[in-house]
């Protein structure tokens, strides 16, 4: 097996889930960060939430960051990924983070301010043919970071009963609402 | 504890939740021996009443739950962490399907599957009960549609069923409530569809046993709330359970002695009155075993489960397992056979969308094989289609084609509603092939010691020209109703994933043949019946538990006779 498959089948387990994490554990984790992380390290989460946000930002509602995505990434991982393709994610992310920091001049990911990592991101996203200084292509990874804000945001509380008009208990059913 | 009782009922699920509220209304002592744990209505659904993001890291199959339930994963969906506490453990419940793959999706508990069946209820009809002696094929039923069709009526207003009335001979109407109604898209497809063929085929709402108005018998059941969370056990009891529904009945009545943690492994043979006397149990928590006796048995506990119990009730006189002088016992294995169909992108209704989230959509019932121009040559029998229109939300795949990739407009974007997209499904019917089987291994057992089931069953030439055409018409009927970007697939079907296990005791006119006559009983243990799945003589394509449990109420009653003048 190859990184290739294992991405694809981390992507693909991620597009099939349908459900979140919440606001009232998004509130009780900010006051406690990384308290109960699952399966990342502090190290990574924070890396992790920084490309979140860039990719779902804050704007006039909450962004990647303030709806706790990454506690969600981390228990989906923790519970739902092949301890293989744990690996595979795990040396991924740092493979992308130490392309970054050589590039960079830097020695730590925590100094890359927030536009330098949306650069990388920005060039390798949905683009296949972009070459790395190390001569590597990193869109795969950028896809599923996306794939994991984007599934991770739509199954948030927040989103769910906001954005998406998900009520608990809908009551009755009307096939022909007008939007 | 007393161990004499008018009546044992095996099993609590669609089947034997009936059983045992027809005998104990109709004055019998009964015992009823589950052998799983208790499940309360209401009380032991915990997962109810959860949101979506009460699941942390999503409602999923886990990676700890492959690993213990390895072949219940198959299904991609029945474990999730809702549902998946309703759904065995396959290391403590193994069985062996090496030769060919069979997917046996089984819940160990009080309710059994009706608390997570699929809920669509569908009558059998006089082409099913035809079909054998027509095609020439294995053997005739002992029944016809007019045995069966009170029996219909009788338990479709005890549980409440919501459908709407079409007139169709092969699509019996029963007694519904007001149906699911159609969406939008759905009724545009329903007008597309009967104005496109001319083969009489219809878009139908799903039949399912949900209450749409008013209420039923039972634990306080009310009406849908519309949430679609069925598999978790309905807090409503709006979709049927033995659970919620025959069970309370049958405990009201004072009747019941309900047994949890009871494994009947045999039916107990009295050589000399030729009779069945009982049954044996292991109590599955201390091992211990038990004798129970009673003047008539019911083996409801699902179609490969009562069979196994009749291939271990070895006597004298049956040395090949009870009822089985036929050597048909084990035989015949049917399930309906799935995953192809096709789904696609409706470009209209852009200012239209849906509220609510109704736990089900359309049927297009059988229309092929019915005489005239739907006979076909390529394949016998037929299939019907499940399906659902519905309007999602962007996905990151239609903000690409905006070249978004990332940020504020990827944010915005991915809330906005996508297009309309429908979606069908078939499900056919499987033909009662000899040779599909399951047998007993004495030499792998499980836990208790009981032999472990084989299997090894597949489908043929007659189901594979089937999906062909299933997938082509699944494709033609969304093309014709304007659909746009239409997709059809068919993915390998796993032999029992329909969930619809059915036949190996068969029913029949000739003892040679057969194992059950057309009362359920097994033609020379008069006081034995089985009314699951196992006495189903052909498949049909309909969702079977709705005639299980007509064929259920209808020996119950015929039981009773029998004990009356004292012929059993």
């Amino acid at each position: 097996m190859n990184r290739r498959i294992a991405i694809k089948r981390i992507g693909l387990s991620f597009g099939s889930i349908s459900l979140s994490t919440g606001v009232i554990s998004m509130i009780k984790s900010c006051q406690s960060p990384n308290a109960d992380l699952k399966f990342f390290s502090s190290n990574q989460i924070s890396f992790l939430d920084r490309v979140l946000e860039i990719i779902l930002p804050e704007t006039e509602t909450p962004g990647a960051l303030s709806l706790n995505l990454s506690k969600f990434v981390d228990s989906y991982v923790s519970e739902n990924i092949r301890s293989e393709d744990q690996k595979y994610l795990i040396a991924m992310i740092d493979e992308f983070t130490h392309m970054i920091l050589k590039s960079e001049n830097l020695k730590s990911i925590d100094q890359a301010e927030n536009n330098v990592i949306e650069k990388y991101i920005s060039d390798h996203i949905d683009n296949g043919s972009m070459i790395a200084n190390d001569g590597k292509n990193y869109s795969q990874i950028c896809g599923l970071f996306r794939e994991m804000a984007v599934n991770s945001y739509k199954a948030s509380e927040y989103v769910m009963t906001n954005k998406l008009g998900y009520v608990p208990i809908p009551g009755y059913y009307d096939g022909n609402v007008d939007v | 504890m007393q161990n004499k009782f008018d009546a044992i009922v095996v099993g609590t699920g669609i089947s034997g939740g009936w059983a045992a509220k027809e005998l104990t209304e109709k004055g019998l002592k009964t015992l009823v021996l589950e052998r799983g744990r208790m499940i309360n209505h209401i009380d032991d659904y915990h997962t109810a009443n959860m949101d979506p993001w009460d699941f942390e890291g999503g409602d999923t199959i886990t990676q700890e739950a492959y690993k213990r339930q390895p072949k219940q994963s198959r299904t991609g969906y029945v474990n999730k962490k809702s549902s998946r506490h309703f759904f065995v453990d396959d290391l403590e419940h193994p069985y062996n399907d090496d030769e060919n793959k069979f997917n046996w999706i089984r819940g160990y508990h009080v309710g059994g599957r009706s608390l997570t069946w699929g809920r669509h209820t569908y009558r059998l009809s006089e082409f099913d009960f035809e079909a054998n002696l027509k095609d020439g094929i294995a053997v005739d039923w002992p029944i016809r549609y007019k045995d069966i069709a009170p029996w219909y009526d009788y338990v479709e207003q005890y549980i409440g069923v919501q459908g709407r009335l079409e007139g169709l001979p092969q699509f019996p109407d029963g007694k519904f409530l007001k149906p699911f109604e159609l969406n939008v898209l759905e009724n545009h497809m329903r007008q597309s569809i009967s104005k496109n063929f001319n083969d009489g085929r219809i878009l139908s709402n799903a039949r399912t046993a949900h209450i749409t108005e008013g209420t039923k018998p039972g634990l306080g059941r009310v009406t849908c709330q519309y949430r679609n969370r069925c598999m978790r056990g309905c807090p409503y009891g709006a979709y049927f359970s033995s659970n919620s529904s025959t069970l309370p009945a049958a405990e009201a009545t004072g009747n019941m002695t309900l047994m949890p943690n009871s494994i009947v492994h045999e039916i107990i043979y009295d050589e000399d009155k030729k009779i069945a006397k009982g049954v044996r149990v292991i109590d599955s928590e201390n091992n211990e075993s038990y004798e129970y006796f009673a003047k008539v048995i019911f083996l409801c506990s699902s179609a490969v489960a009562s069979t196994s119990i009749l291939m271990q009730s070895k006597s004298n006189r049956f040395p090949n397992g009870m009822g089985n002088d036929s050597g048909e016992l084990g035989h015949n294995l049917m399930d309906h056979h799935f995953q192809v169909g096709a789904s696609g992108t409706f470009e209209g209704f852009k200012n239209k969308t849906t509220y609510g989230r109704k736990p089900a959509g359309f049927f297009i019932p059988r229309f092929r094989n019915l005489g005239g121009k739907t006979d076909r040559k390529d394949f016998i029998r037929g299939y019907g289609y499940q399906g659902g229109a519905n309007r999602g939300f962007m996905s990151i795949a239609d903000s690409k084609e905006e070249l978004v990739s990332y940020g504020t407009r990827l944010k915005e974007n991915i809330v906005k509603p996508d297009e309309w997209t429908a979606s069908m499904t078939a499900f056919g019917e499987i033909l009662p092939y000899h040779e599909n089987k399951m047998t007993l291994d004495y030499n792998k057992k499980d836990k208790w010691g009981l032999p472990t089931v084989t299997f090894d069953a597949k489908i043929k030439e007659n189901e594979f020209a089937m999906r062909k055409d299933m997938k082509q018409q699944a494709e033609e009927m969304l093309e014709r109703s304007g659909f746009k970007d239409i997709y059809g697939w068919e993915s390998k079907y796993v032999f029992g994933n329909g969930i619809h296990e059915m036949g190996t005791a068969r029913m029949g006119h000739d003892p040679k043949t057969s194992i059950l006559n057309g009362n359920n009983q097994i033609h020379d243990v008069k006081n034995v019946y089985v009314t699951d799945g196992a006495c189903m003589t052909s498949a049909g394509n309909q969702n079977p538990s709705i005639t299980y449990m007509a064929l259920t109420a209808r020996a119950a009653k015929h039981a009773v006779d029998e004990l009356n003048k004292q012929n059993i």
